[in-house]
């Protein structure tokens, strides 16, 4: 676990800025939602922040190590249920970080079956991705990133295909394995209600690389539909 | 099973108007013969051992055909992922020789390396190597973003990343590439060796036809045409299906 730091990051596409001068501080343990229009640059702040594009000016880093590449203790959980392997079963994908590094088999799956038990997925460890639910695919893909132990925990739209129920379960569960593990992630949505419910901070991105930072000091456990929630998200202006 | 049950009605009919025809005397039972006469050739040179001998001769001949292929393509598969001036090159030798039949080079063949297995097994790869090159870089080319990124993340590179991860993410299209590499290897063979065994004599299925012809033995034509038959129906029925069954259906990536 480990806070990130940018210090004056701008990046541009063509003439288009996407952040101008973007100073941020993220504490160990905190949960940044990062919010704003379609096309704002939303998933570019977090492919940054990866290691997966490179910023143009100024630096990023994590733990105080400037981010260069992407990384396994900074793992990303992606929108799209292509980031599963379909050729591994459940437990598989799941223990596949600890495989990259040489863990044998017996083991990967003693802690496969503990990240899954977590997810509550345990059942269906000998099942392949194509046999999952969506929600159950993105239960995977945070079970792959908690194996990682992550120092960072990055996710693009993670919730995003999924319908309202099974968001707010999955919600649920992500709140519980922050608290207990005490990750520090950085959360990209389009859904505000999400944001309140989860955040400890909010990165508001605007168009012409403006940006502004607001708190979220919501007492919890949140309830998604309380009128506190629901004032808070009336102030965003985006 | 119902499917099944449908097919083996269609091979009877089939069989029936053949005996039927067989029966109205229109042609010859030297150029028509019966199914009983097709069935003792069959039951004959199978017992005295001369079609199993030229099976056996033909599909030693094919397997080590597609073998040889299948390395070939994957060395050159991996060559072409590494250095992009390989793959413009291999791309261009693809489109040059694709369409190239391998019997049109027969003749070349025999006269820079002669008559033996050597030749046989080039027409061979030269038939399976191209379609499977095709096949199996479009499937490279189209691995999914997200799972490459995926496998960046967890920091998997080099071979490792070719066995765990682009392979498998490709296996549709090596597959694929396999099957039509096999039917054109079966092609391609069946052709070669009724031309290089009629000049030399070495065997196989297609000098068995050759024969056949030559001495006017119409009944072993036809048990020869129902041996390449059944053996196509066993390799692509049976042997595939099972190879995709344990793959790609299984990891519900057929296309």
């Amino acid at each position: 676990m480990s806070g990130f730091r940018f210090e004056s990051v701008t990046k541009t596409f063509g003439n288009e800025v996407i952040f101008r001068d973007l100073f941020l501080q993220g504490d160990p343990g905190s949960f940044l939602c990062v919010v704003g229009k379609s096309g704002v640059g939303k998933s570019t702040f977090l492919r940054l922040l990866g290691g997966f594009d490179q910023v143009e000016s100024g630096r990023i880093t994590v733990g105080g190590e400037p981010v260069t590449r992407p990384q396994k203790e900074r793992p990303m959980v992606f929108q799209s249920y292509e980031q599963l392997f379909p050729w591994l079963p459940v437990w598989e994908n799941t223990a596949f970080p600890l495989r990259v590094v040489g863990i044998d088999k017996s083991e990967r799956r003693i802690k496969a079956m503990e990240a899954l038990h977590a997810v509550g997925l345990e059942q269906d460890a000998e099942k392949y991705p194509h046999q999952l639910s969506g929600g159950m695919k993105q239960r995977v893909a945070l079970a792959r990133a908690w194996i990682a132990e992550p120092q960072l925990l990055l996710m693009d739209e993670p919730f995003g295909g999924l319908d309202m129920m099974t968001r707010e379960t999955l919600q649920d569960l992500l709140l519980s394995l922050w608290r207990e593990k005490k990750w520090t992630v950085v959360f990209i949505t389009h859904d505000l209600r999400e944001a309140a419910r989860l955040s400890t901070d909010l990165l508001i991105l605007q168009e012409n690389g403006n940006w502004t930072l607001k708190m979220n000091e919501l007492s919890r456990p949140r309830d998604p539909y309380s009128t506190e929630l629901n004032r808070w998200i009336q102030d965003i202006q985006l | 099973m119902k499917r099944l049950r449908i097919k083996a009605v269609l091979i009877l009919a089939c069989c029936l108007i053949w005996q039927g025809v067989y029966w109205t005397g229109i042609y010859s039972s030297m150029i028509f013969p019966s199914l009983g006469t097709i069935f003792c050739a069959l039951a004959r040179d199978l017992v005295e051992g001369a079609l199993v001998e030229q099976f056996i001769y033909s599909m030693r001949l094919v397997i080590e055909g597609l073998l040889l292929s299948i390395v070939l393509g994957l060395v050159i598969a991996l060559m072409a992922r590494s250095f992009s001036v390989f793959r413009s090159g291999i791309d261009l030798l693809i489109s040059i020789a694709h369409p190239l039949p391998g019997v049109a080079l027969l003749p070349l063949v025999i006269l820079w390396a002669g008559i033996g297995e050597g030749a046989v097994l080039f027409i061979i790869v030269h038939s399976v190597l191209w379609p499977f090159l095709v096949s199996f870089f479009g499937a490279l080319d189209r691995l999914p973003q997200t799972q490459q990124e995926v496998a960046d993340n967890y920091e998997i590179f080099g071979w490792r990343r070719l066995i765990w991860v682009d392979l498998p993410g490709s296996f549709p299209g090596f597959l694929s590439g396999m099957k039509i590499g096999w039917s054109r290897a079966w092609r391609a063979l069946i052709s070669a060796e009724m031309i290089f065994g009629a000049t030399s004599g070495s065997g196989g299925i297609g000098w068995y036809l050759f024969q056949k012809r030559v001495f006017m033995d119409t009944a072993g034509l036809f048990a020869g045409l129902v041996v390449i038959m059944i053996i196509g129906i066993l390799i692509e029925g049976i042997f595939f299906r099972w190879l995709e069954k344990r793959t790609v259906i299984r990891w519900g990536m057929e296309r």
